[in-house]
């Protein structure tokens, strides 16, 4: 005979429990204050703003969806650095995970002097970008780079890396590619994960270097690619130091990128709230891309050796 | 058993309600100042002036002669014991967000003034100055004074460096080395072009060695340079008109390209990146870029920052076109101590602009930074020899047949961004001079409107 559950009877919070609920939400205050003050408010500050005329200065004035309209048709800048962005982050985030996870691999094979190219490796993610900006600049530099000095002593002709509208960018992806150190980190920590049975089970069918590699090695570490990806695509949407420093955005607004565009407009021009608006636009388009990358994940990310 | 002791859990619930008040404490609004009375006290004194002065300066070079200028009875006098809290390289960020808070000093300078006034963060000063006993207009230089106005209100005190801006400034030594005759500066931009080209050597691989003039450099890089010489005035500010889309404004980006193309735009902009993009006169004082058209400072800033280079400097008028050579061109601008909408010591920073027209003030700038302020009285007692080519800009002032005040548009800042662009477009050929110079007026007119100014 099947006995059905008596309903659940609803009551309220004991004294205890109310009073343990205050002592705990007292406990989280500091947190909870903070992430009000310095997070939830700044965030819809910022949303309000995007449909405003605000100059840091005069009251802002309710704009609608201007902002947003004006900079998909009108500005003079927007899809400029929009593709500038996109190419930085569709070439240098790829790239820069094959070249990381590469790296990783051959880090960790048996090699001598394992642990200094470890640290080698590493520290170009420790330094400031700034110091290491002026460092590249140095190298690349068309003048009085160590590069194009080596090639006006043998008399040949100098290559402006990044003072050449068509080159500018492809040299910011190489000094992004030097610069992904952690992701190599993360990267040797999932590499040393992998199961050695599955190596030698693999060596047992008879798989070679590359099979154990591409069937092995790759799958297992898909998560980590994975997360990889996703870190690497929100940071490089955000990429400022980098081009602000090394090229002001220029030659002829080829690395101006977006953020280098929106501080622009939020500090130079006082467009606070069309900068606002370009903040909330690259909120959405970053969302976009993780969304996409969550979704496809189920089709080549391995969890356990199950998709 | 009863227990009439602290017990963990009351001593920690009581220590987290302690830290919670302590905590609301903290970021509570602080109390009213010391000096004010108590409420309903009856008798109490009125509350005191504020003691001190807030002044930001945007830049770093002023942080000497403000050493010593504060250290002087004369200037202690002058502020009635006020004491001044002086802020040096306060950018614009910084005020700006200062200004957003709430919380922006008394006083500042080397500020967007045009951009800050027309949006009413700063005040109009005109009754302060017409009330003044120290600001003098007519021991002011004309043009100086004008550029304090802005449609009928003063924008703020002039002052610190106030002078003529636009010079080609030449190094002899290596004009001569080039076989020019560097006691007769070119005037017309074909004769600069052919400086231009005697100076620029390259290697056999084509890479840039040196060269002669960068027409964007300095204070050439923005649209008023430009338009002055080429007799157009960009910007209306009765009206708010722009008149970027001048054939004239075309044809001097294409002529002003010229220079550029020669020496090669990649090599160019090489160069800037090295300055640090935008920074000013690097080049020069390395011997690399030989000519550059700069303001009265070049001559005492080069002096300080590079003396082997200095000594050859000649100055003379900016370049204008063949068919205008005998226009004298000559911009000044303002610099001035702005005060602020939410100032808590306004009386105090017009003070402090006040006493930047003294001589004690001015010598003390002028000696240890190099700059001038256009106080007719006081310029007649320097000596405009100290730093070569400073001779020039002194006596200019009577032979400018064409004054420009710069800077005077609300949106320059976005222009100058957008000019800049176009500008390297025509210089890369990439597109034609006159459609870079429509496409730069509609940006321009769409800007204005969208930023409510229309």
């Amino acid at each position: 005979m099947a006995v059905s559950a008596p309903p659940a009877q609803r009551r309220g919070m004991t004294k205890t429990e109310k009073r343990n609920q205050v002592m705990g939400l007292l406990f989280i205050s500091p947190w909870l204050i903070g992430f009000l003050l310095f997070a939830l408010f700044p965030l819809a500050a910022s949303l309000y703003y995007s449909m405003t005329n605000y100059d840091f200065i005069r009251e802002p004035q309710f704009i609608g969806a201007a902002n947003y309209v004006r900079l998909f048709t009108t500005d003079p800048d927007f899809w400029t650095v929009m593709y500038n962005t996109l190419y930085y982050v569709g070439i240098g985030v790829p790239l820069g995970i094959a070249v990381a996870f590469l790296i990783a691999n051959l880090l960790n094979s048996e090699i001598k002097g394992r642990t200094l190219f470890r640290s080698v490796i590493y520290i170009p993610s420790i330094v400031p970008t700034v110091c290491a900006a002026m460092v590249w600049l140095f190298i690349l530099n068309v003048q009085y780079g160590a590069i194009n000095g080596i090639l006006k002593t043998m008399g040949l002709a100098t290559i402006p890396f990044l003072s050449s509208p068509e080159l500018a960018k492809p040299s910011l992806i190489m000094i992004y590619i030097w610069a992904q150190g952690t992701a190599v980190v993360i990267f040797l920590a999932s590499l040393q994960d992998v199961p050695r049975s599955l190596y030698d089970a693999a060596l047992v069918d008879g798989a070679n270097a590359w099979n154990r590699f591409w069937n092995v090695t790759v799958p297992l570490c898909t998560p980590v690619i994975l997360f990889n990806f996703i870190m690497g695509i929100i940071a490089a949407f955000q990429d400022f130091t980098l081009p602000f420093v090394l090229t002001g955005g220029g030659p002829m607004k080829s690395t101006e990128f977006y953020v280098v565009n929106l501080y622009r407009n939020a500090f130079v021009q006082f467009s606070i709230g069309k900068a606002s608006a370009m903040a909330w636009i690259l909120f959405l388009i970053i969302l976009l891309f993780s969304v996409i990358l969550f979704r496809t994940s189920a089709r080549w990310v391995y969890y356990g050796g199950e998709k | 058993m009863s227990n009439n002791g602290i017990s963990r859990r009351q001593f920690l619930q009581w220590g987290a309600m302690t830290t919670g008040v302590v905590v609301l404490a903290a970021c509570a609004p602080s109390g009213a100042p010391s000096s004010a009375p108590a409420a309903g006290s009856e008798g109490a004194a009125p509350a005191a002036a504020p003691t001190t002065v807030q002044y930001w300066f945007a830049w770093g070079n002023l942080d000497p002669a403000m050493a010593k200028i504060v250290e002087t009875e004369e200037f202690k006098a002058h502020m009635g014991g006020a004491t001044l809290e002086y802020k040096a390289s306060a950018d614009e960020q910084s005020i700006l967000t200062a200004i957003a808070a709430g919380t922006p000093p008394d006083g500042g300078s080397n500020y967007s003034y045009v951009n800050f006034y027309t949006r009413g963060a700063t005040i109009d000063v005109k009754d302060m100055a017409e009330a003044s006993t120290v600001l003098k207009a007519d021991d002011m230089l004309e043009g100086i004074w004008n550029s304090a106005f802005y449609q009928g209100g003063m924008i703020g005190v002039p002052g610190i460096e106030c002078f003529n801006w636009w010079g080609l400034n030449v190094n002899a030594n290596t004009a001569e080395q080039d076989g020019l005759d560097a006691t007769t500066l070119p005037k017309t931009w074909d004769e600069v072009l052919e400086w231009h080209k005697a100076m620029t050597k390259k290697d056999d691989a084509g890479n840039l060695l040196t060269f002669g003039l960068d027409p964007y450099d300095a204070m050439a890089g923005e649209p008023d340079f430009l338009a002055a010489s080429y007799g157009v005035k960009w910007f209306d500010e009765e009206t708010g008109a722009f008149d970027l889309a001048n054939p004239r404004f075309a044809e001097g980006m294409d002529t002003l390209g010229e220079f550029i193309r020669i020496a090669g735009p990649d090599q160019f902009a090489g160069m800037r990146q090295v300055e640090g993009n935008g920074g000013w006169g690097a080049a020069y004082n390395a011997g690399i870029q030989n000519m550059i058209i700069e303001g009265y400072w070049h001559p005492g800033e080069t002096q300080i920052q590079q003396p082997e280079v200095a000594q050859y400097n000649r100055s003379g008028w900016a370049p204008v076109p063949a068919d205008r050579k005998d226009a004298n061109i000559m911009a000044t601008g303002l610099h001035a101590v702005v005060i602020f909408k939410d100032a808590k010591n306004k009386e105090g920073a017009f003070k402090l602009g006040e006493f930047f027209q003294t001589p004690t003030a001015l010598n003390t700038i002028f000696d240890e930074v190099g700059w001038i302020h256009g106080v007719k009285s006081w310029l007649s007692t320097i000596d405009k020899n100290k730093y070569p080519g400073l001779a020039f800009y002194v006596d200019a002032g009577p032979e400018v047949t064409e004054w420009t005040i710069g800077r005077r548009c609300p949106i320059n800042s976005f222009v100058v961004t957008q000019y800049t662009e176009l500008r390297e477009q025509v210089f890369r050929d990439l597109i034609d001079p006159q459609a870079a110079a429509d496409e730069l007026q509609k940006r321009a007119e769409a800007e204005w409107q969208a930023q409510g100014l229309g």
